[in-house]
């Protein structure tokens, strides 16, 4: 017989108390009054011979019911071999959290982490389900738990193992807490097995190189579940590394925006065994342009350095820090912004300078969206709108009812992909529509207003509108609208309503017409017809309407992994080449391009033009000082200490012999046992138990 | 009637002694009997009748408190206090001294402490010293003595007066007979007080247990003394006290102080007797030092013989008074 708790045997010393009890005079009950103690001393209580001859088998049965009781808490068993059926025994659940982050292409880090991985793999029972995670920006699966209950004990490991293989490190920014929080929540959701009395133990193994950079805010606020456990497996490495990173574009007073001086930041890690850097730009090529700018860093410190961008740079360039060891993070790419240059023609009579008229409002508004080059020209509409191509000419302003050569070159101009905007400032330019689209003539009249109306219906998910889409900017109630014109655009084939009036007179509405768009405001923008043109929305209106065409919203400030609108016109095929050469194609309009899995120059292709857009390494990657693993845990996660081999040994065993004791339970029987002596004592004692009376010989 | 000392044989002195002893016991009224009379007077009347009637019979016939002794008339002496009955009978002038009759003051110094509230039989010390002082005051009074009383705990609590008035005697036994509100005793504080109370020279008779410390004890009835009172002290004990004759171990309660302690009277019997005889020792040297008559008295034993040894002290020139006593000294 073996004991799982053997220490409790020695509260079978407690039958000594018995013994002494016996031996012991009892000590009386009762008082004896006496006139005076002074010349009396306390007798201590004395063993007697006569009372150890006393009561020997209540004795016996006080000291049989402690012995049983202390052997009962010792919990005794038989050591014997138990069969156990496959989901008898006990399986743990294994998650293999691995870090692919970029930092992790530092040095040798992967390779040792996917050798840490295969010995955890090969370190699980055959019984227990492994799952695979990797995580950089976001976790992702790559063995599910569910994958590998499905799979035979045998084939799990080495399908675990081909796995991890295949994993390569990203360059994704690393965002600890996510990953740890949807991990454990994936296993604590997970139920074992069938059978639920068996134990099931649930571990994360996280394999990481647990740099500084690391982002664990997601733990603040998750309840770490109580069954899952997180061994944190650290890949100790030389932490030296600088990082170089674009920051915000600011103007400073007195300085011109032309000047092309970018700040970037040069960081150094504590650790760094490097302080001299330099600073070159190269360009698409990879050949070093203009003079290199040394910059002096002492570790665990940062500088921000204003650096010019050299007259010959443009298109795809970087910026490379030399003097780093560690090059994952020391190349900052740069996409040269490609202002719409062009021109907006308006087609229309009123001068420049009249307030009354819809021009001088144009000519305000794209004044005022900086970035564009965009000249506006004028036309009168007797004139022949002249125009050399849709590039050059984002956008047709037409306020004026033109001739009918006019007609057909706005509507090749669309055909071919143009924007055209007819503001019907009266009804006489519904004829013009009529025209240009080669629909029937409608009528139009004046919209019948009491004082004012406003915009209702506005449809946000229209490209035009989607900016304002936001709480915070879909209040379109301040824009009042006078007058407006009455058209029906109901029968009209192609006539999409954007926005419509109170009432439901169409307001704004739009026509597919080739690869270009049409655009009708029944309304204008002069003080007479509406608060249109001194409203807020006005600008980033018309803007929208020449950014319709851009194909990159968006082109500076991108780090890896963050999504990219390319918002598109027409059908258009966009196609984007990324930095290693591969091709994607976006055919869903409006979905935001996601696959900015690495740093580099991506090439967007859309309409015979190509725009490009950089992406970099988030900075937050370069801080790679170690993190303090007490962090974690300060977080809630239950991390599992360092283990010496030797207690393994010893934790299994216990396991064992817990188990084995499990499974006899004796201790049941010695507990039920021990309290039939108790009832036999009780009884005993109080049929032998007789008053005692204090005799005094007076 | 148990025996006197149950520890302790007693012997008597001489063998005239122990036939008068003999005899007068016989006679005598069991204080068990005694005490079962509610009215303290009715059971001091009974003792100091019993006693009168034996004493006619006894050979100390003729004692008295006031009268002191002869002497041979020489002259210059008062022919007023010529014994002419004497001179009838002897044909001799003999001048008749006498104890001063009118300023025979006695005061009864009665311990009621919660010790004296502890009897082994039917009736505490308490009870018995109380009858004893009833007694005597009794038996003074109807020898025109003034009695007063004084009783103590702790501190003095009833101071009465010596006086010898009508009345008096019933006042005295109405504060004996009030129950005693059981403090501590404190022999030493009482015995300055009763110094302090009582101013004029008299007879202090002491009834009490005097468990107290020797040293003090002494000091305080030296200091009595020295004050001029004639000092006679009544010890009362238990015969219990004497033997400690308990068998069972037990929780022994000490009601004067509270006290609880675990005692085998098998093992602290030794100790206790040898203690206890130490002690008694002690006061009786200190005493005899002080030539106070003392006298150990046991509850179990018949209030005459109290009122005998009394008179037997009080008959005992001043200067050669030995100490009364039944102990085997």
């Amino acid at each position: 017989m073996s004991l799982l708790t053997p220490l409790y045997v020695l509260g079978a010393l407690a039958i000594a108390g018995p013994i002494l009890f016996h031996l012991i005079r009892r000590r009386p009950q009762g008082e004896v009054r006496f006139s005076s103690l002074m010349f009396l001393k306390s007798t201590p209580p004395t063993l007697t011979r006569r009372s150890r001859l006393d009561q020997l088998l209540l004795l016996a049965l006080r000291a049989a019911a402690l012995g049983l009781l202390a052997l009962a808490f010792a919990r005794p068993f038989f050591r014997q071999a138990f069969e156990l059926g496959f989901d008898q025994v006990e399986r743990s659940q294994v998650a293999i959290v691995i870090d692919t982050s970029a930092s992790m292409r530092r040095g040798d880090l992967w390779p040792r982490a996917k050798q840490l991985a295969a010995k955890v793999i090969e370190e699980a029972g055959p019984n227990d389900d492994i799952a695979i995670y990797s995580f950089d920006h976001r976790p992702q699966v790559h063995f599910s738990l569910a994958e590998s209950a499905a799979l035979e004990p045998g084939q799990r490991q080495s399908l675990a193992k081909s796995r991890i293989n295949d994993l390569e490190p990203g360059w994704g920014s690393t965002v600890l807490g996510q990953a740890l929080v949807e991990v454990a929540a994936d296993l604590h959701e997970n139920i074992a097995s069938a059978n639920k009395e068996v134990q099931s133990a649930k571990r994360i193994v996280l394999i990481s190189d647990f740099q500084e950079g690391s982002n664990t805010n997601a733990l603040n606020t998750f309840e770490w579940p109580s069954d899952v456990e997180l061994d944190v497996k650290s890949i100790p490495f030389d932490s030296s590394n600088a990082g170089l990173h674009l920051l915000a574009k600011t103007l400073e007073s007195g300085e011109d925006e032309s000047s092309q001086a970018l700040r970037v930041r040069v960081t150094n890690s504590r650790e760094s065994k490097d302080e001299q850097f330099r600073l070159i730009w190269r360009d698409e090529d990879q050949r070093e342009v203009g003079y290199p700018t040394s910059v002096s860093v002492p570790a665990g410190e940062s500088r921000v350095i204003r650096i010019k961008k050299p007259e010959t740079l443009s298109g795809a360039f970087s910026l490379v820090l030399d003097g780093d060891s560690q090059t994952f993070d020391n190349t900052l790419h740069f996409a040269a912004e490609t202002p719409s240059s062009g021109s907006i023609l308006y087609v229309g009579s009123e001068a420049a300078n009249d307030v009354e008229g819809h021009l001088y409002y144009l000519a305000r508004a794209f004044e005022a969206s900086s970035g564009d080059q965009l000249e506006l020209k004028a036309s009168d509409p007797t004139d022949p709108i002249a125009f050399t191509n849709v590039r050059l000419t984002p956008l047709i302003v037409l306020v004026a009812p033109t001739t009918t050569s006019n007609h057909q070159l706005l509507s090749d101009y669309l055909t071919s992909g143009g924007t055209v905007l007819v503001v019907m400032a009266s009804a006489e330019l519904g004829a013009t529509v009529s025209a240009i689209t080669g629909d029937k003539a409608d009528v139009v009249r004046e919209g019948e207003v009491k004082t004012d109306v406003m915009l209702q219906e506005i449809d946000f998910k229209h490209p035009l509108f989607a900016p304002f889409a936001a709480a915070q900017y879909n209040d379109f109630t301040r824009v009042r609208f006078w007058r407006y014109r009455d058209w029906d655009v109901s029968q009209l084939p192609g006539f999409r309503v954007i926005a419509r009036f109170e009432g439901g007179d169409p307001a704004l509405v739009d026509k597919q017409i080739g690869k270009g768009r049409l655009y009708v405001l029944t309304s204008g923008w002069t003080p007479q017809d509406s608060q249109l043109a001194r409203s807020s929305k006005f600008v980033p209106l018309l803007s929208g309407l020449v950014n319709q065409r851009d194909s990159v919203s968006k082109i500076l400030g991108l780090e890896v992994m963050s999504p990219i609108l390319l918002s598109r016109e027409g059908s258009g095929r966009v196609t984007i080449l990324k930095p290693n050469g591969d091709l994607r194609s976006l055919s869903s309009n409006e979905a935001p391009f996601t696959e900015t899995d690495q740093p580099g120059i991506y090439r967007v292709n859309s309409d015979q033009r190509e725009q490009l857009f950089a992406v970099n390494v988030h900075p937050a990657e370069s801080r790679t000082d170690p993190l303090d693993i007490a962090e974690i845990e300060q977080l809630g996660c239950r991390l599992i200490g360092e283990t010496d081999p030797a207690v393994v040994q010893e934790q299994l065993r216990q396991m064992r012999n817990a188990e084995l004791e499990g499974r006899q339970n004796l201790w049941r029987w010695l507990i039920a046992f021990a309290i039939v002596v108790l009832i036999c004592e009780t009884w005993l004692a109080s049929r032998r138990a007789q008053p005692r009376s204090l005799e005094v010989v007076a | 009637m148990k025996s006197l000392f149950r520890g302790r044989p007693e012997q008597p002195r001489s063998e005239g002694d122990a036939r008068t002893r003999n005899r007068h016991t016989a006679s005598m009224i069991d204080p068990q009997t005694l005490m079962r009379i509610k009215s303290l007077q009715a059971r001091a009347r009974v003792v100091v009748e019993g006693f009168v009637t034996g004493i006619h019979r006894s050979p100390y016939f003729g004692f008295s408190v006031e009268f002191s002794e002869y002497r041979q008339y020489s002259s210059g002496d008062d022919t007023r206090y010529i014994d002419w009955r004497l001179f009838a009978r002897s044909d001799r002038y003999f001048i008749k001294r006498f104890e001063d009759e009118t300023n025979l003051r006695c005061t009864i110094v009665l311990d009621t402490s919660r010790s004296m509230s502890y009897g082994s039989g039917a009736y505490s010390k308490i009870e018995y010293a109380r009858t004893m002082a009833a007694t005597l005051a009794y038996f003074l009074t109807t020898q025109r003595d003034a009695v007063g009383l004084i009783t103590f705990e702790d501190r003095v609590i009833d101071v009465l007066p010596p006086r010898h008035r009508p009345g008096h005697l019933r006042r005295m036994l109405s504060i004996l007979e009030r129950p005693p509100e059981g403090r501590n005793t404190d022999l030493i504080r009482p015995l300055e007080e009763v110094a302090l109370t009582v101013r004029k020279r008299g007879l202090l008779v002491i009834i009490s247990d005097f468990l107290a410390p020797i040293d003090a004890l002494r000091s305080r009835l030296g200091y009595l003394k020295s004050r001029g009172h004639d000092v006679v002290v009544f010890r009362t004990i238990d015969p219990v006290e004497f033997s400690f004759d308990f068998q069972t171990p037990a929780m022994f309660f000490d009601v004067e102080s509270e006290r609880d302690l675990y005692i085998d009277p098998a093992l602290a019997r030794e100790e206790y007797k040898k203690q206890f005889s130490e002690h008694s020792r002690g006061l009786e040297q200190a005493c005899a030092d002080f030539g106070i008559p003392f006298s150990l008295v046991s509850i179990d034993q018949p209030l005459e013989l109290v009122l005998f040894d009394f008179l037997k002290s009080r008959s005992t020139p001043l200067g050669r008074r030995t100490l009364v006593r039944r102990s085997n000294h």
